[in-house]
């Protein structure tokens, strides 16, 4: 009988041990309000640059609330969300539901596109017997100057490539047409972004000396002006010291530079060989987080703030040394202007 | 509040202490000592509010190795558990990876009005750490979070031997709840810790900087450790685990855990 008692006392002690269920919220089939409620919540906690953009998120509640909460559906759900987060005007802020990405382009749509890479590829990469596509980066060399084009910083780039691209572009015996380069084109243009470390790597290869180029700002508290302490942001030089390349730099860039491609041309900015050319980037200078709704739908927004060294937010774009932009008549002719102007500059040193 | 928790946390155990040191020194006893290794699998339940309000569940595999010491006045355990699982949301789809390696030390005191009862009830302490990591696969940017801490619990070992067909058993459940607790987690809206804040690569010493003391009211956990021990005729043994443990860290980003393991151990004796 005893030994009943304490076997049924461990067995309730056992039983009693697999409760946290009870605890832990089951799987919830939110209301529209729950949904809308989380997001705004997070949002208003989470992101970064409400003070920046001197936007009024509680003012976006009174509208999108009541909207949300007579939504008939999920696409109706859906689009009220979207319109509420479109007003934060932040590439980086999407709401993904598989029937739809809700995005704010505005950053380049309502701007002329300065590139078009059927021009580069028809009439400057593939004439050009130095062609060649290094991994991500095609290179080559135009009128005795090295041209690189990055697409996506999404794809890796690493030091010893590029010290591979310097070694063709500075050594006379490889590229017997045109012997070493008088200067060198990076062009981002219609660069979307993608992991910030490449965006280290190129510029660490192109550094002179140890340079502070930034400060991020970590959001950590749910007030619009909690952040942590700067986070400084370093550059210097890394890669083969006898290709160090101190000629000068041309960074091509236009409004679809955007992310990781903003950050870059912010960096490059500080070093001494390097002039910024063609228009504005599109900006985006926080990192974005991923979330989860109560519904299960995706999002994201920008969580941080970048100062460049020059107190500048980058968030809403670096400017060029040298605005250019592609002219009519040079699209319809074959020609791109900032390209063409780049190489001028660089010959004109 | 903390310096009241730890004040607190050395008022009782000053006056749990002496009580312990009232244990049995007539009877002679021979002392067992054995080193356990283990292997099994894992569940886990998670709703990591850093990550996402949805809740996370999967099946996983562990291994424990540990090392069990009994004298005639105290039982002692230690174990480091490892777990790898692979948690996914039922509603999003999305999956998750979790790491955890948990470290246990257990110390329990034999009180001598427990001698000749069948049913052993031995209290203790235990100092608790654990290490997490969870990686979202489906997360970019903020897709690794991890998270520490250090426990210190007042614990009990309930035993009970029997013998079965002839053969010598032993069941019991070792069980613990925190008073006080260190525990870290990622700053508010990031993976970054804030004490990792401006380096490249964070050191495993970043993991341990910036956390917080706390207790009940924001912190609870019980874990539990439920046993079928089964002695074999050359002095070693096989165990039968079954871990439990449910946490909830009322921290920024809240985060509430439940998990379970069961392993099949040996017990190789010393």
């Amino acid at each position: 009988m005893k030994k009943i008692f304490y076997l049924s006392g461990l067995l309730v002690l056992l039983i009693f041990s697999n409760c946290e269920r009870l605890a832990i919220k089951e799987e919830p089939q939110p209301s529209n309000l729950e949904t809308f409620d989380h997001l705004w919540n997070t949002v208003n906690e989470k992101y970064s640059f409400f003070i920046d953009k001197n936007i009024d998120w509680e003012a976006a509640r009174r509208e999108f609330r009541p909207k949300a909460q007579a939504a008939r559906n999920s696409i109706e759900l859906f689009n009220t969300l979207a319109d509420m987060l479109f007003i934060l005007e932040d590439g980086h802020v999407n709401l993904s539901a598989g029937i739809d990405l809700s995005r704010n382009w505005q950053w380049y749509l309502d701007y002329p596109s300065n590139f078009d890479f059927d021009i580069i590829e028809r009439n400057y990469l593939v004439p050009s017997e130095d062609y060649q596509i290094s991994g991500p980066l095609h290179n080559t060399i135009i009128d005795s100057v090295g041209y690189i084009y990055y697409e996506s910083f999404s794809s890796s780039v690493s030091t010893s490539l590029l010290d591979y691209i310097l070694f063709k572009f500075l050594e006379k015996r490889i590229n017997s047409l045109e012997g070493p380069v008088e200067g060198l084109i990076i062009d981002i243009r219609n660069n979307g972004g993608g992991s910030i470390s490449n965006a280290f790597t190129i510029t660490n290869r192109f550094a002179t000396e140890r340079t502070k180029v930034a400060d991020w700002y970590y959001k950590n508290g749910p007030a619009y002006d909690d952040f942590t302490e700067p986070e400084e942001k370093i550059i210097e030089f890394k890669g083969d010291e006898d290709l160090k390349f101190n000629k000068p730099i041309v960074v091509l860039m236009n409004r679809s530079s955007y992310s990781s491609a903003n950050f870059f041309a912010s960096m490059m900015s500080f070093l001494p060989n390097v002039t910024l050319m063609g228009d504005r980037t599109g900006g985006g200078g926080g990192l974005p987080i991923n979330n989860e709704l109560p519904n299960g739908w995706r999002y994201r927004f920008s969580s941080t703030r970048t100062i460049d060294a020059n107190g500048k937010n980058i968030e809403f774009g670096v400017a060029p040394d040298i605005a250019v932009s592609l002219t009519d008549e040079d699209k319809a002719a074959g020609v791109d202007t900032i390209l063409e102007a780049a190489i001028s500059h660089i010959k004109n040193q | 509040m903390n310096k009241i928790t730890i004040s607190l946390v050395c008022a009782l155990f000053s006056t749990i202490l002496p009580s312990f040191a009232q244990v049995s020194e007539s009877t002679p006893y021979e002392n067992k000592t054995y080193f356990i290794t283990g292997v099994g699998g894992s569940y886990v339940n998670v709703i990591d509010e850093g990550i996402s309000p949805l809740l996370y569940k999967g099946v996983g595999g562990g291994a424990v190795l540990g090392h069990y010491r009994e004298t005639g006045k105290s039982i002692a355990q230690s174990t480091a558990r490892f777990d790898f699982n692979n948690p996914i949301s039922s509603i999003s789809g999305a999956e998750m990876y979790t790491y955890r390696v948990e470290g246990v030390y257990q110390h329990y005191f034999k009180l001598p009005a427990q001698e000749d009862r069948k049913l052993k009830i031995h209290p203790g302490a235990a100092l608790l750490g654990r290490w997490v990591l969870r990686d979202h696969l489906n997360f970019t940017n903020n897709s690794q979070h991890i998270e520490t801490r250090f426990s210190l619990a007042p614990s009990v070992l309930l035993q009970l031997p029997f013998s079965l067909f002839s053969r010598k058993f032993e069941t019991g459940i070792f069980s613990q709840i925190p008073i006080i607790t260190y525990a870290s987690r990622p700053i508010f809206a990031s993976t970054k810790f804030s004490a990792s804040l401006n380096k490249d690569e964070a050191s495993f010493f970043d993991y341990l900087k910036g956390g917080q003391v706390t207790s009940f009211g924001n912190y609870f956990r019980w874990s539990a450790q439920s046993y079928l021990l089964f002695h074999l005729k050359n002095n070693n043994a096989i165990r039968f685990d079954y871990f439990w443990m449910y946490e909830d860290y009322n921290s920024i980003n809240p985060i509430t855990t439940g998990e379970h393991s069961i392993m099949l151990s040996t017990f190789f004796k010393l």
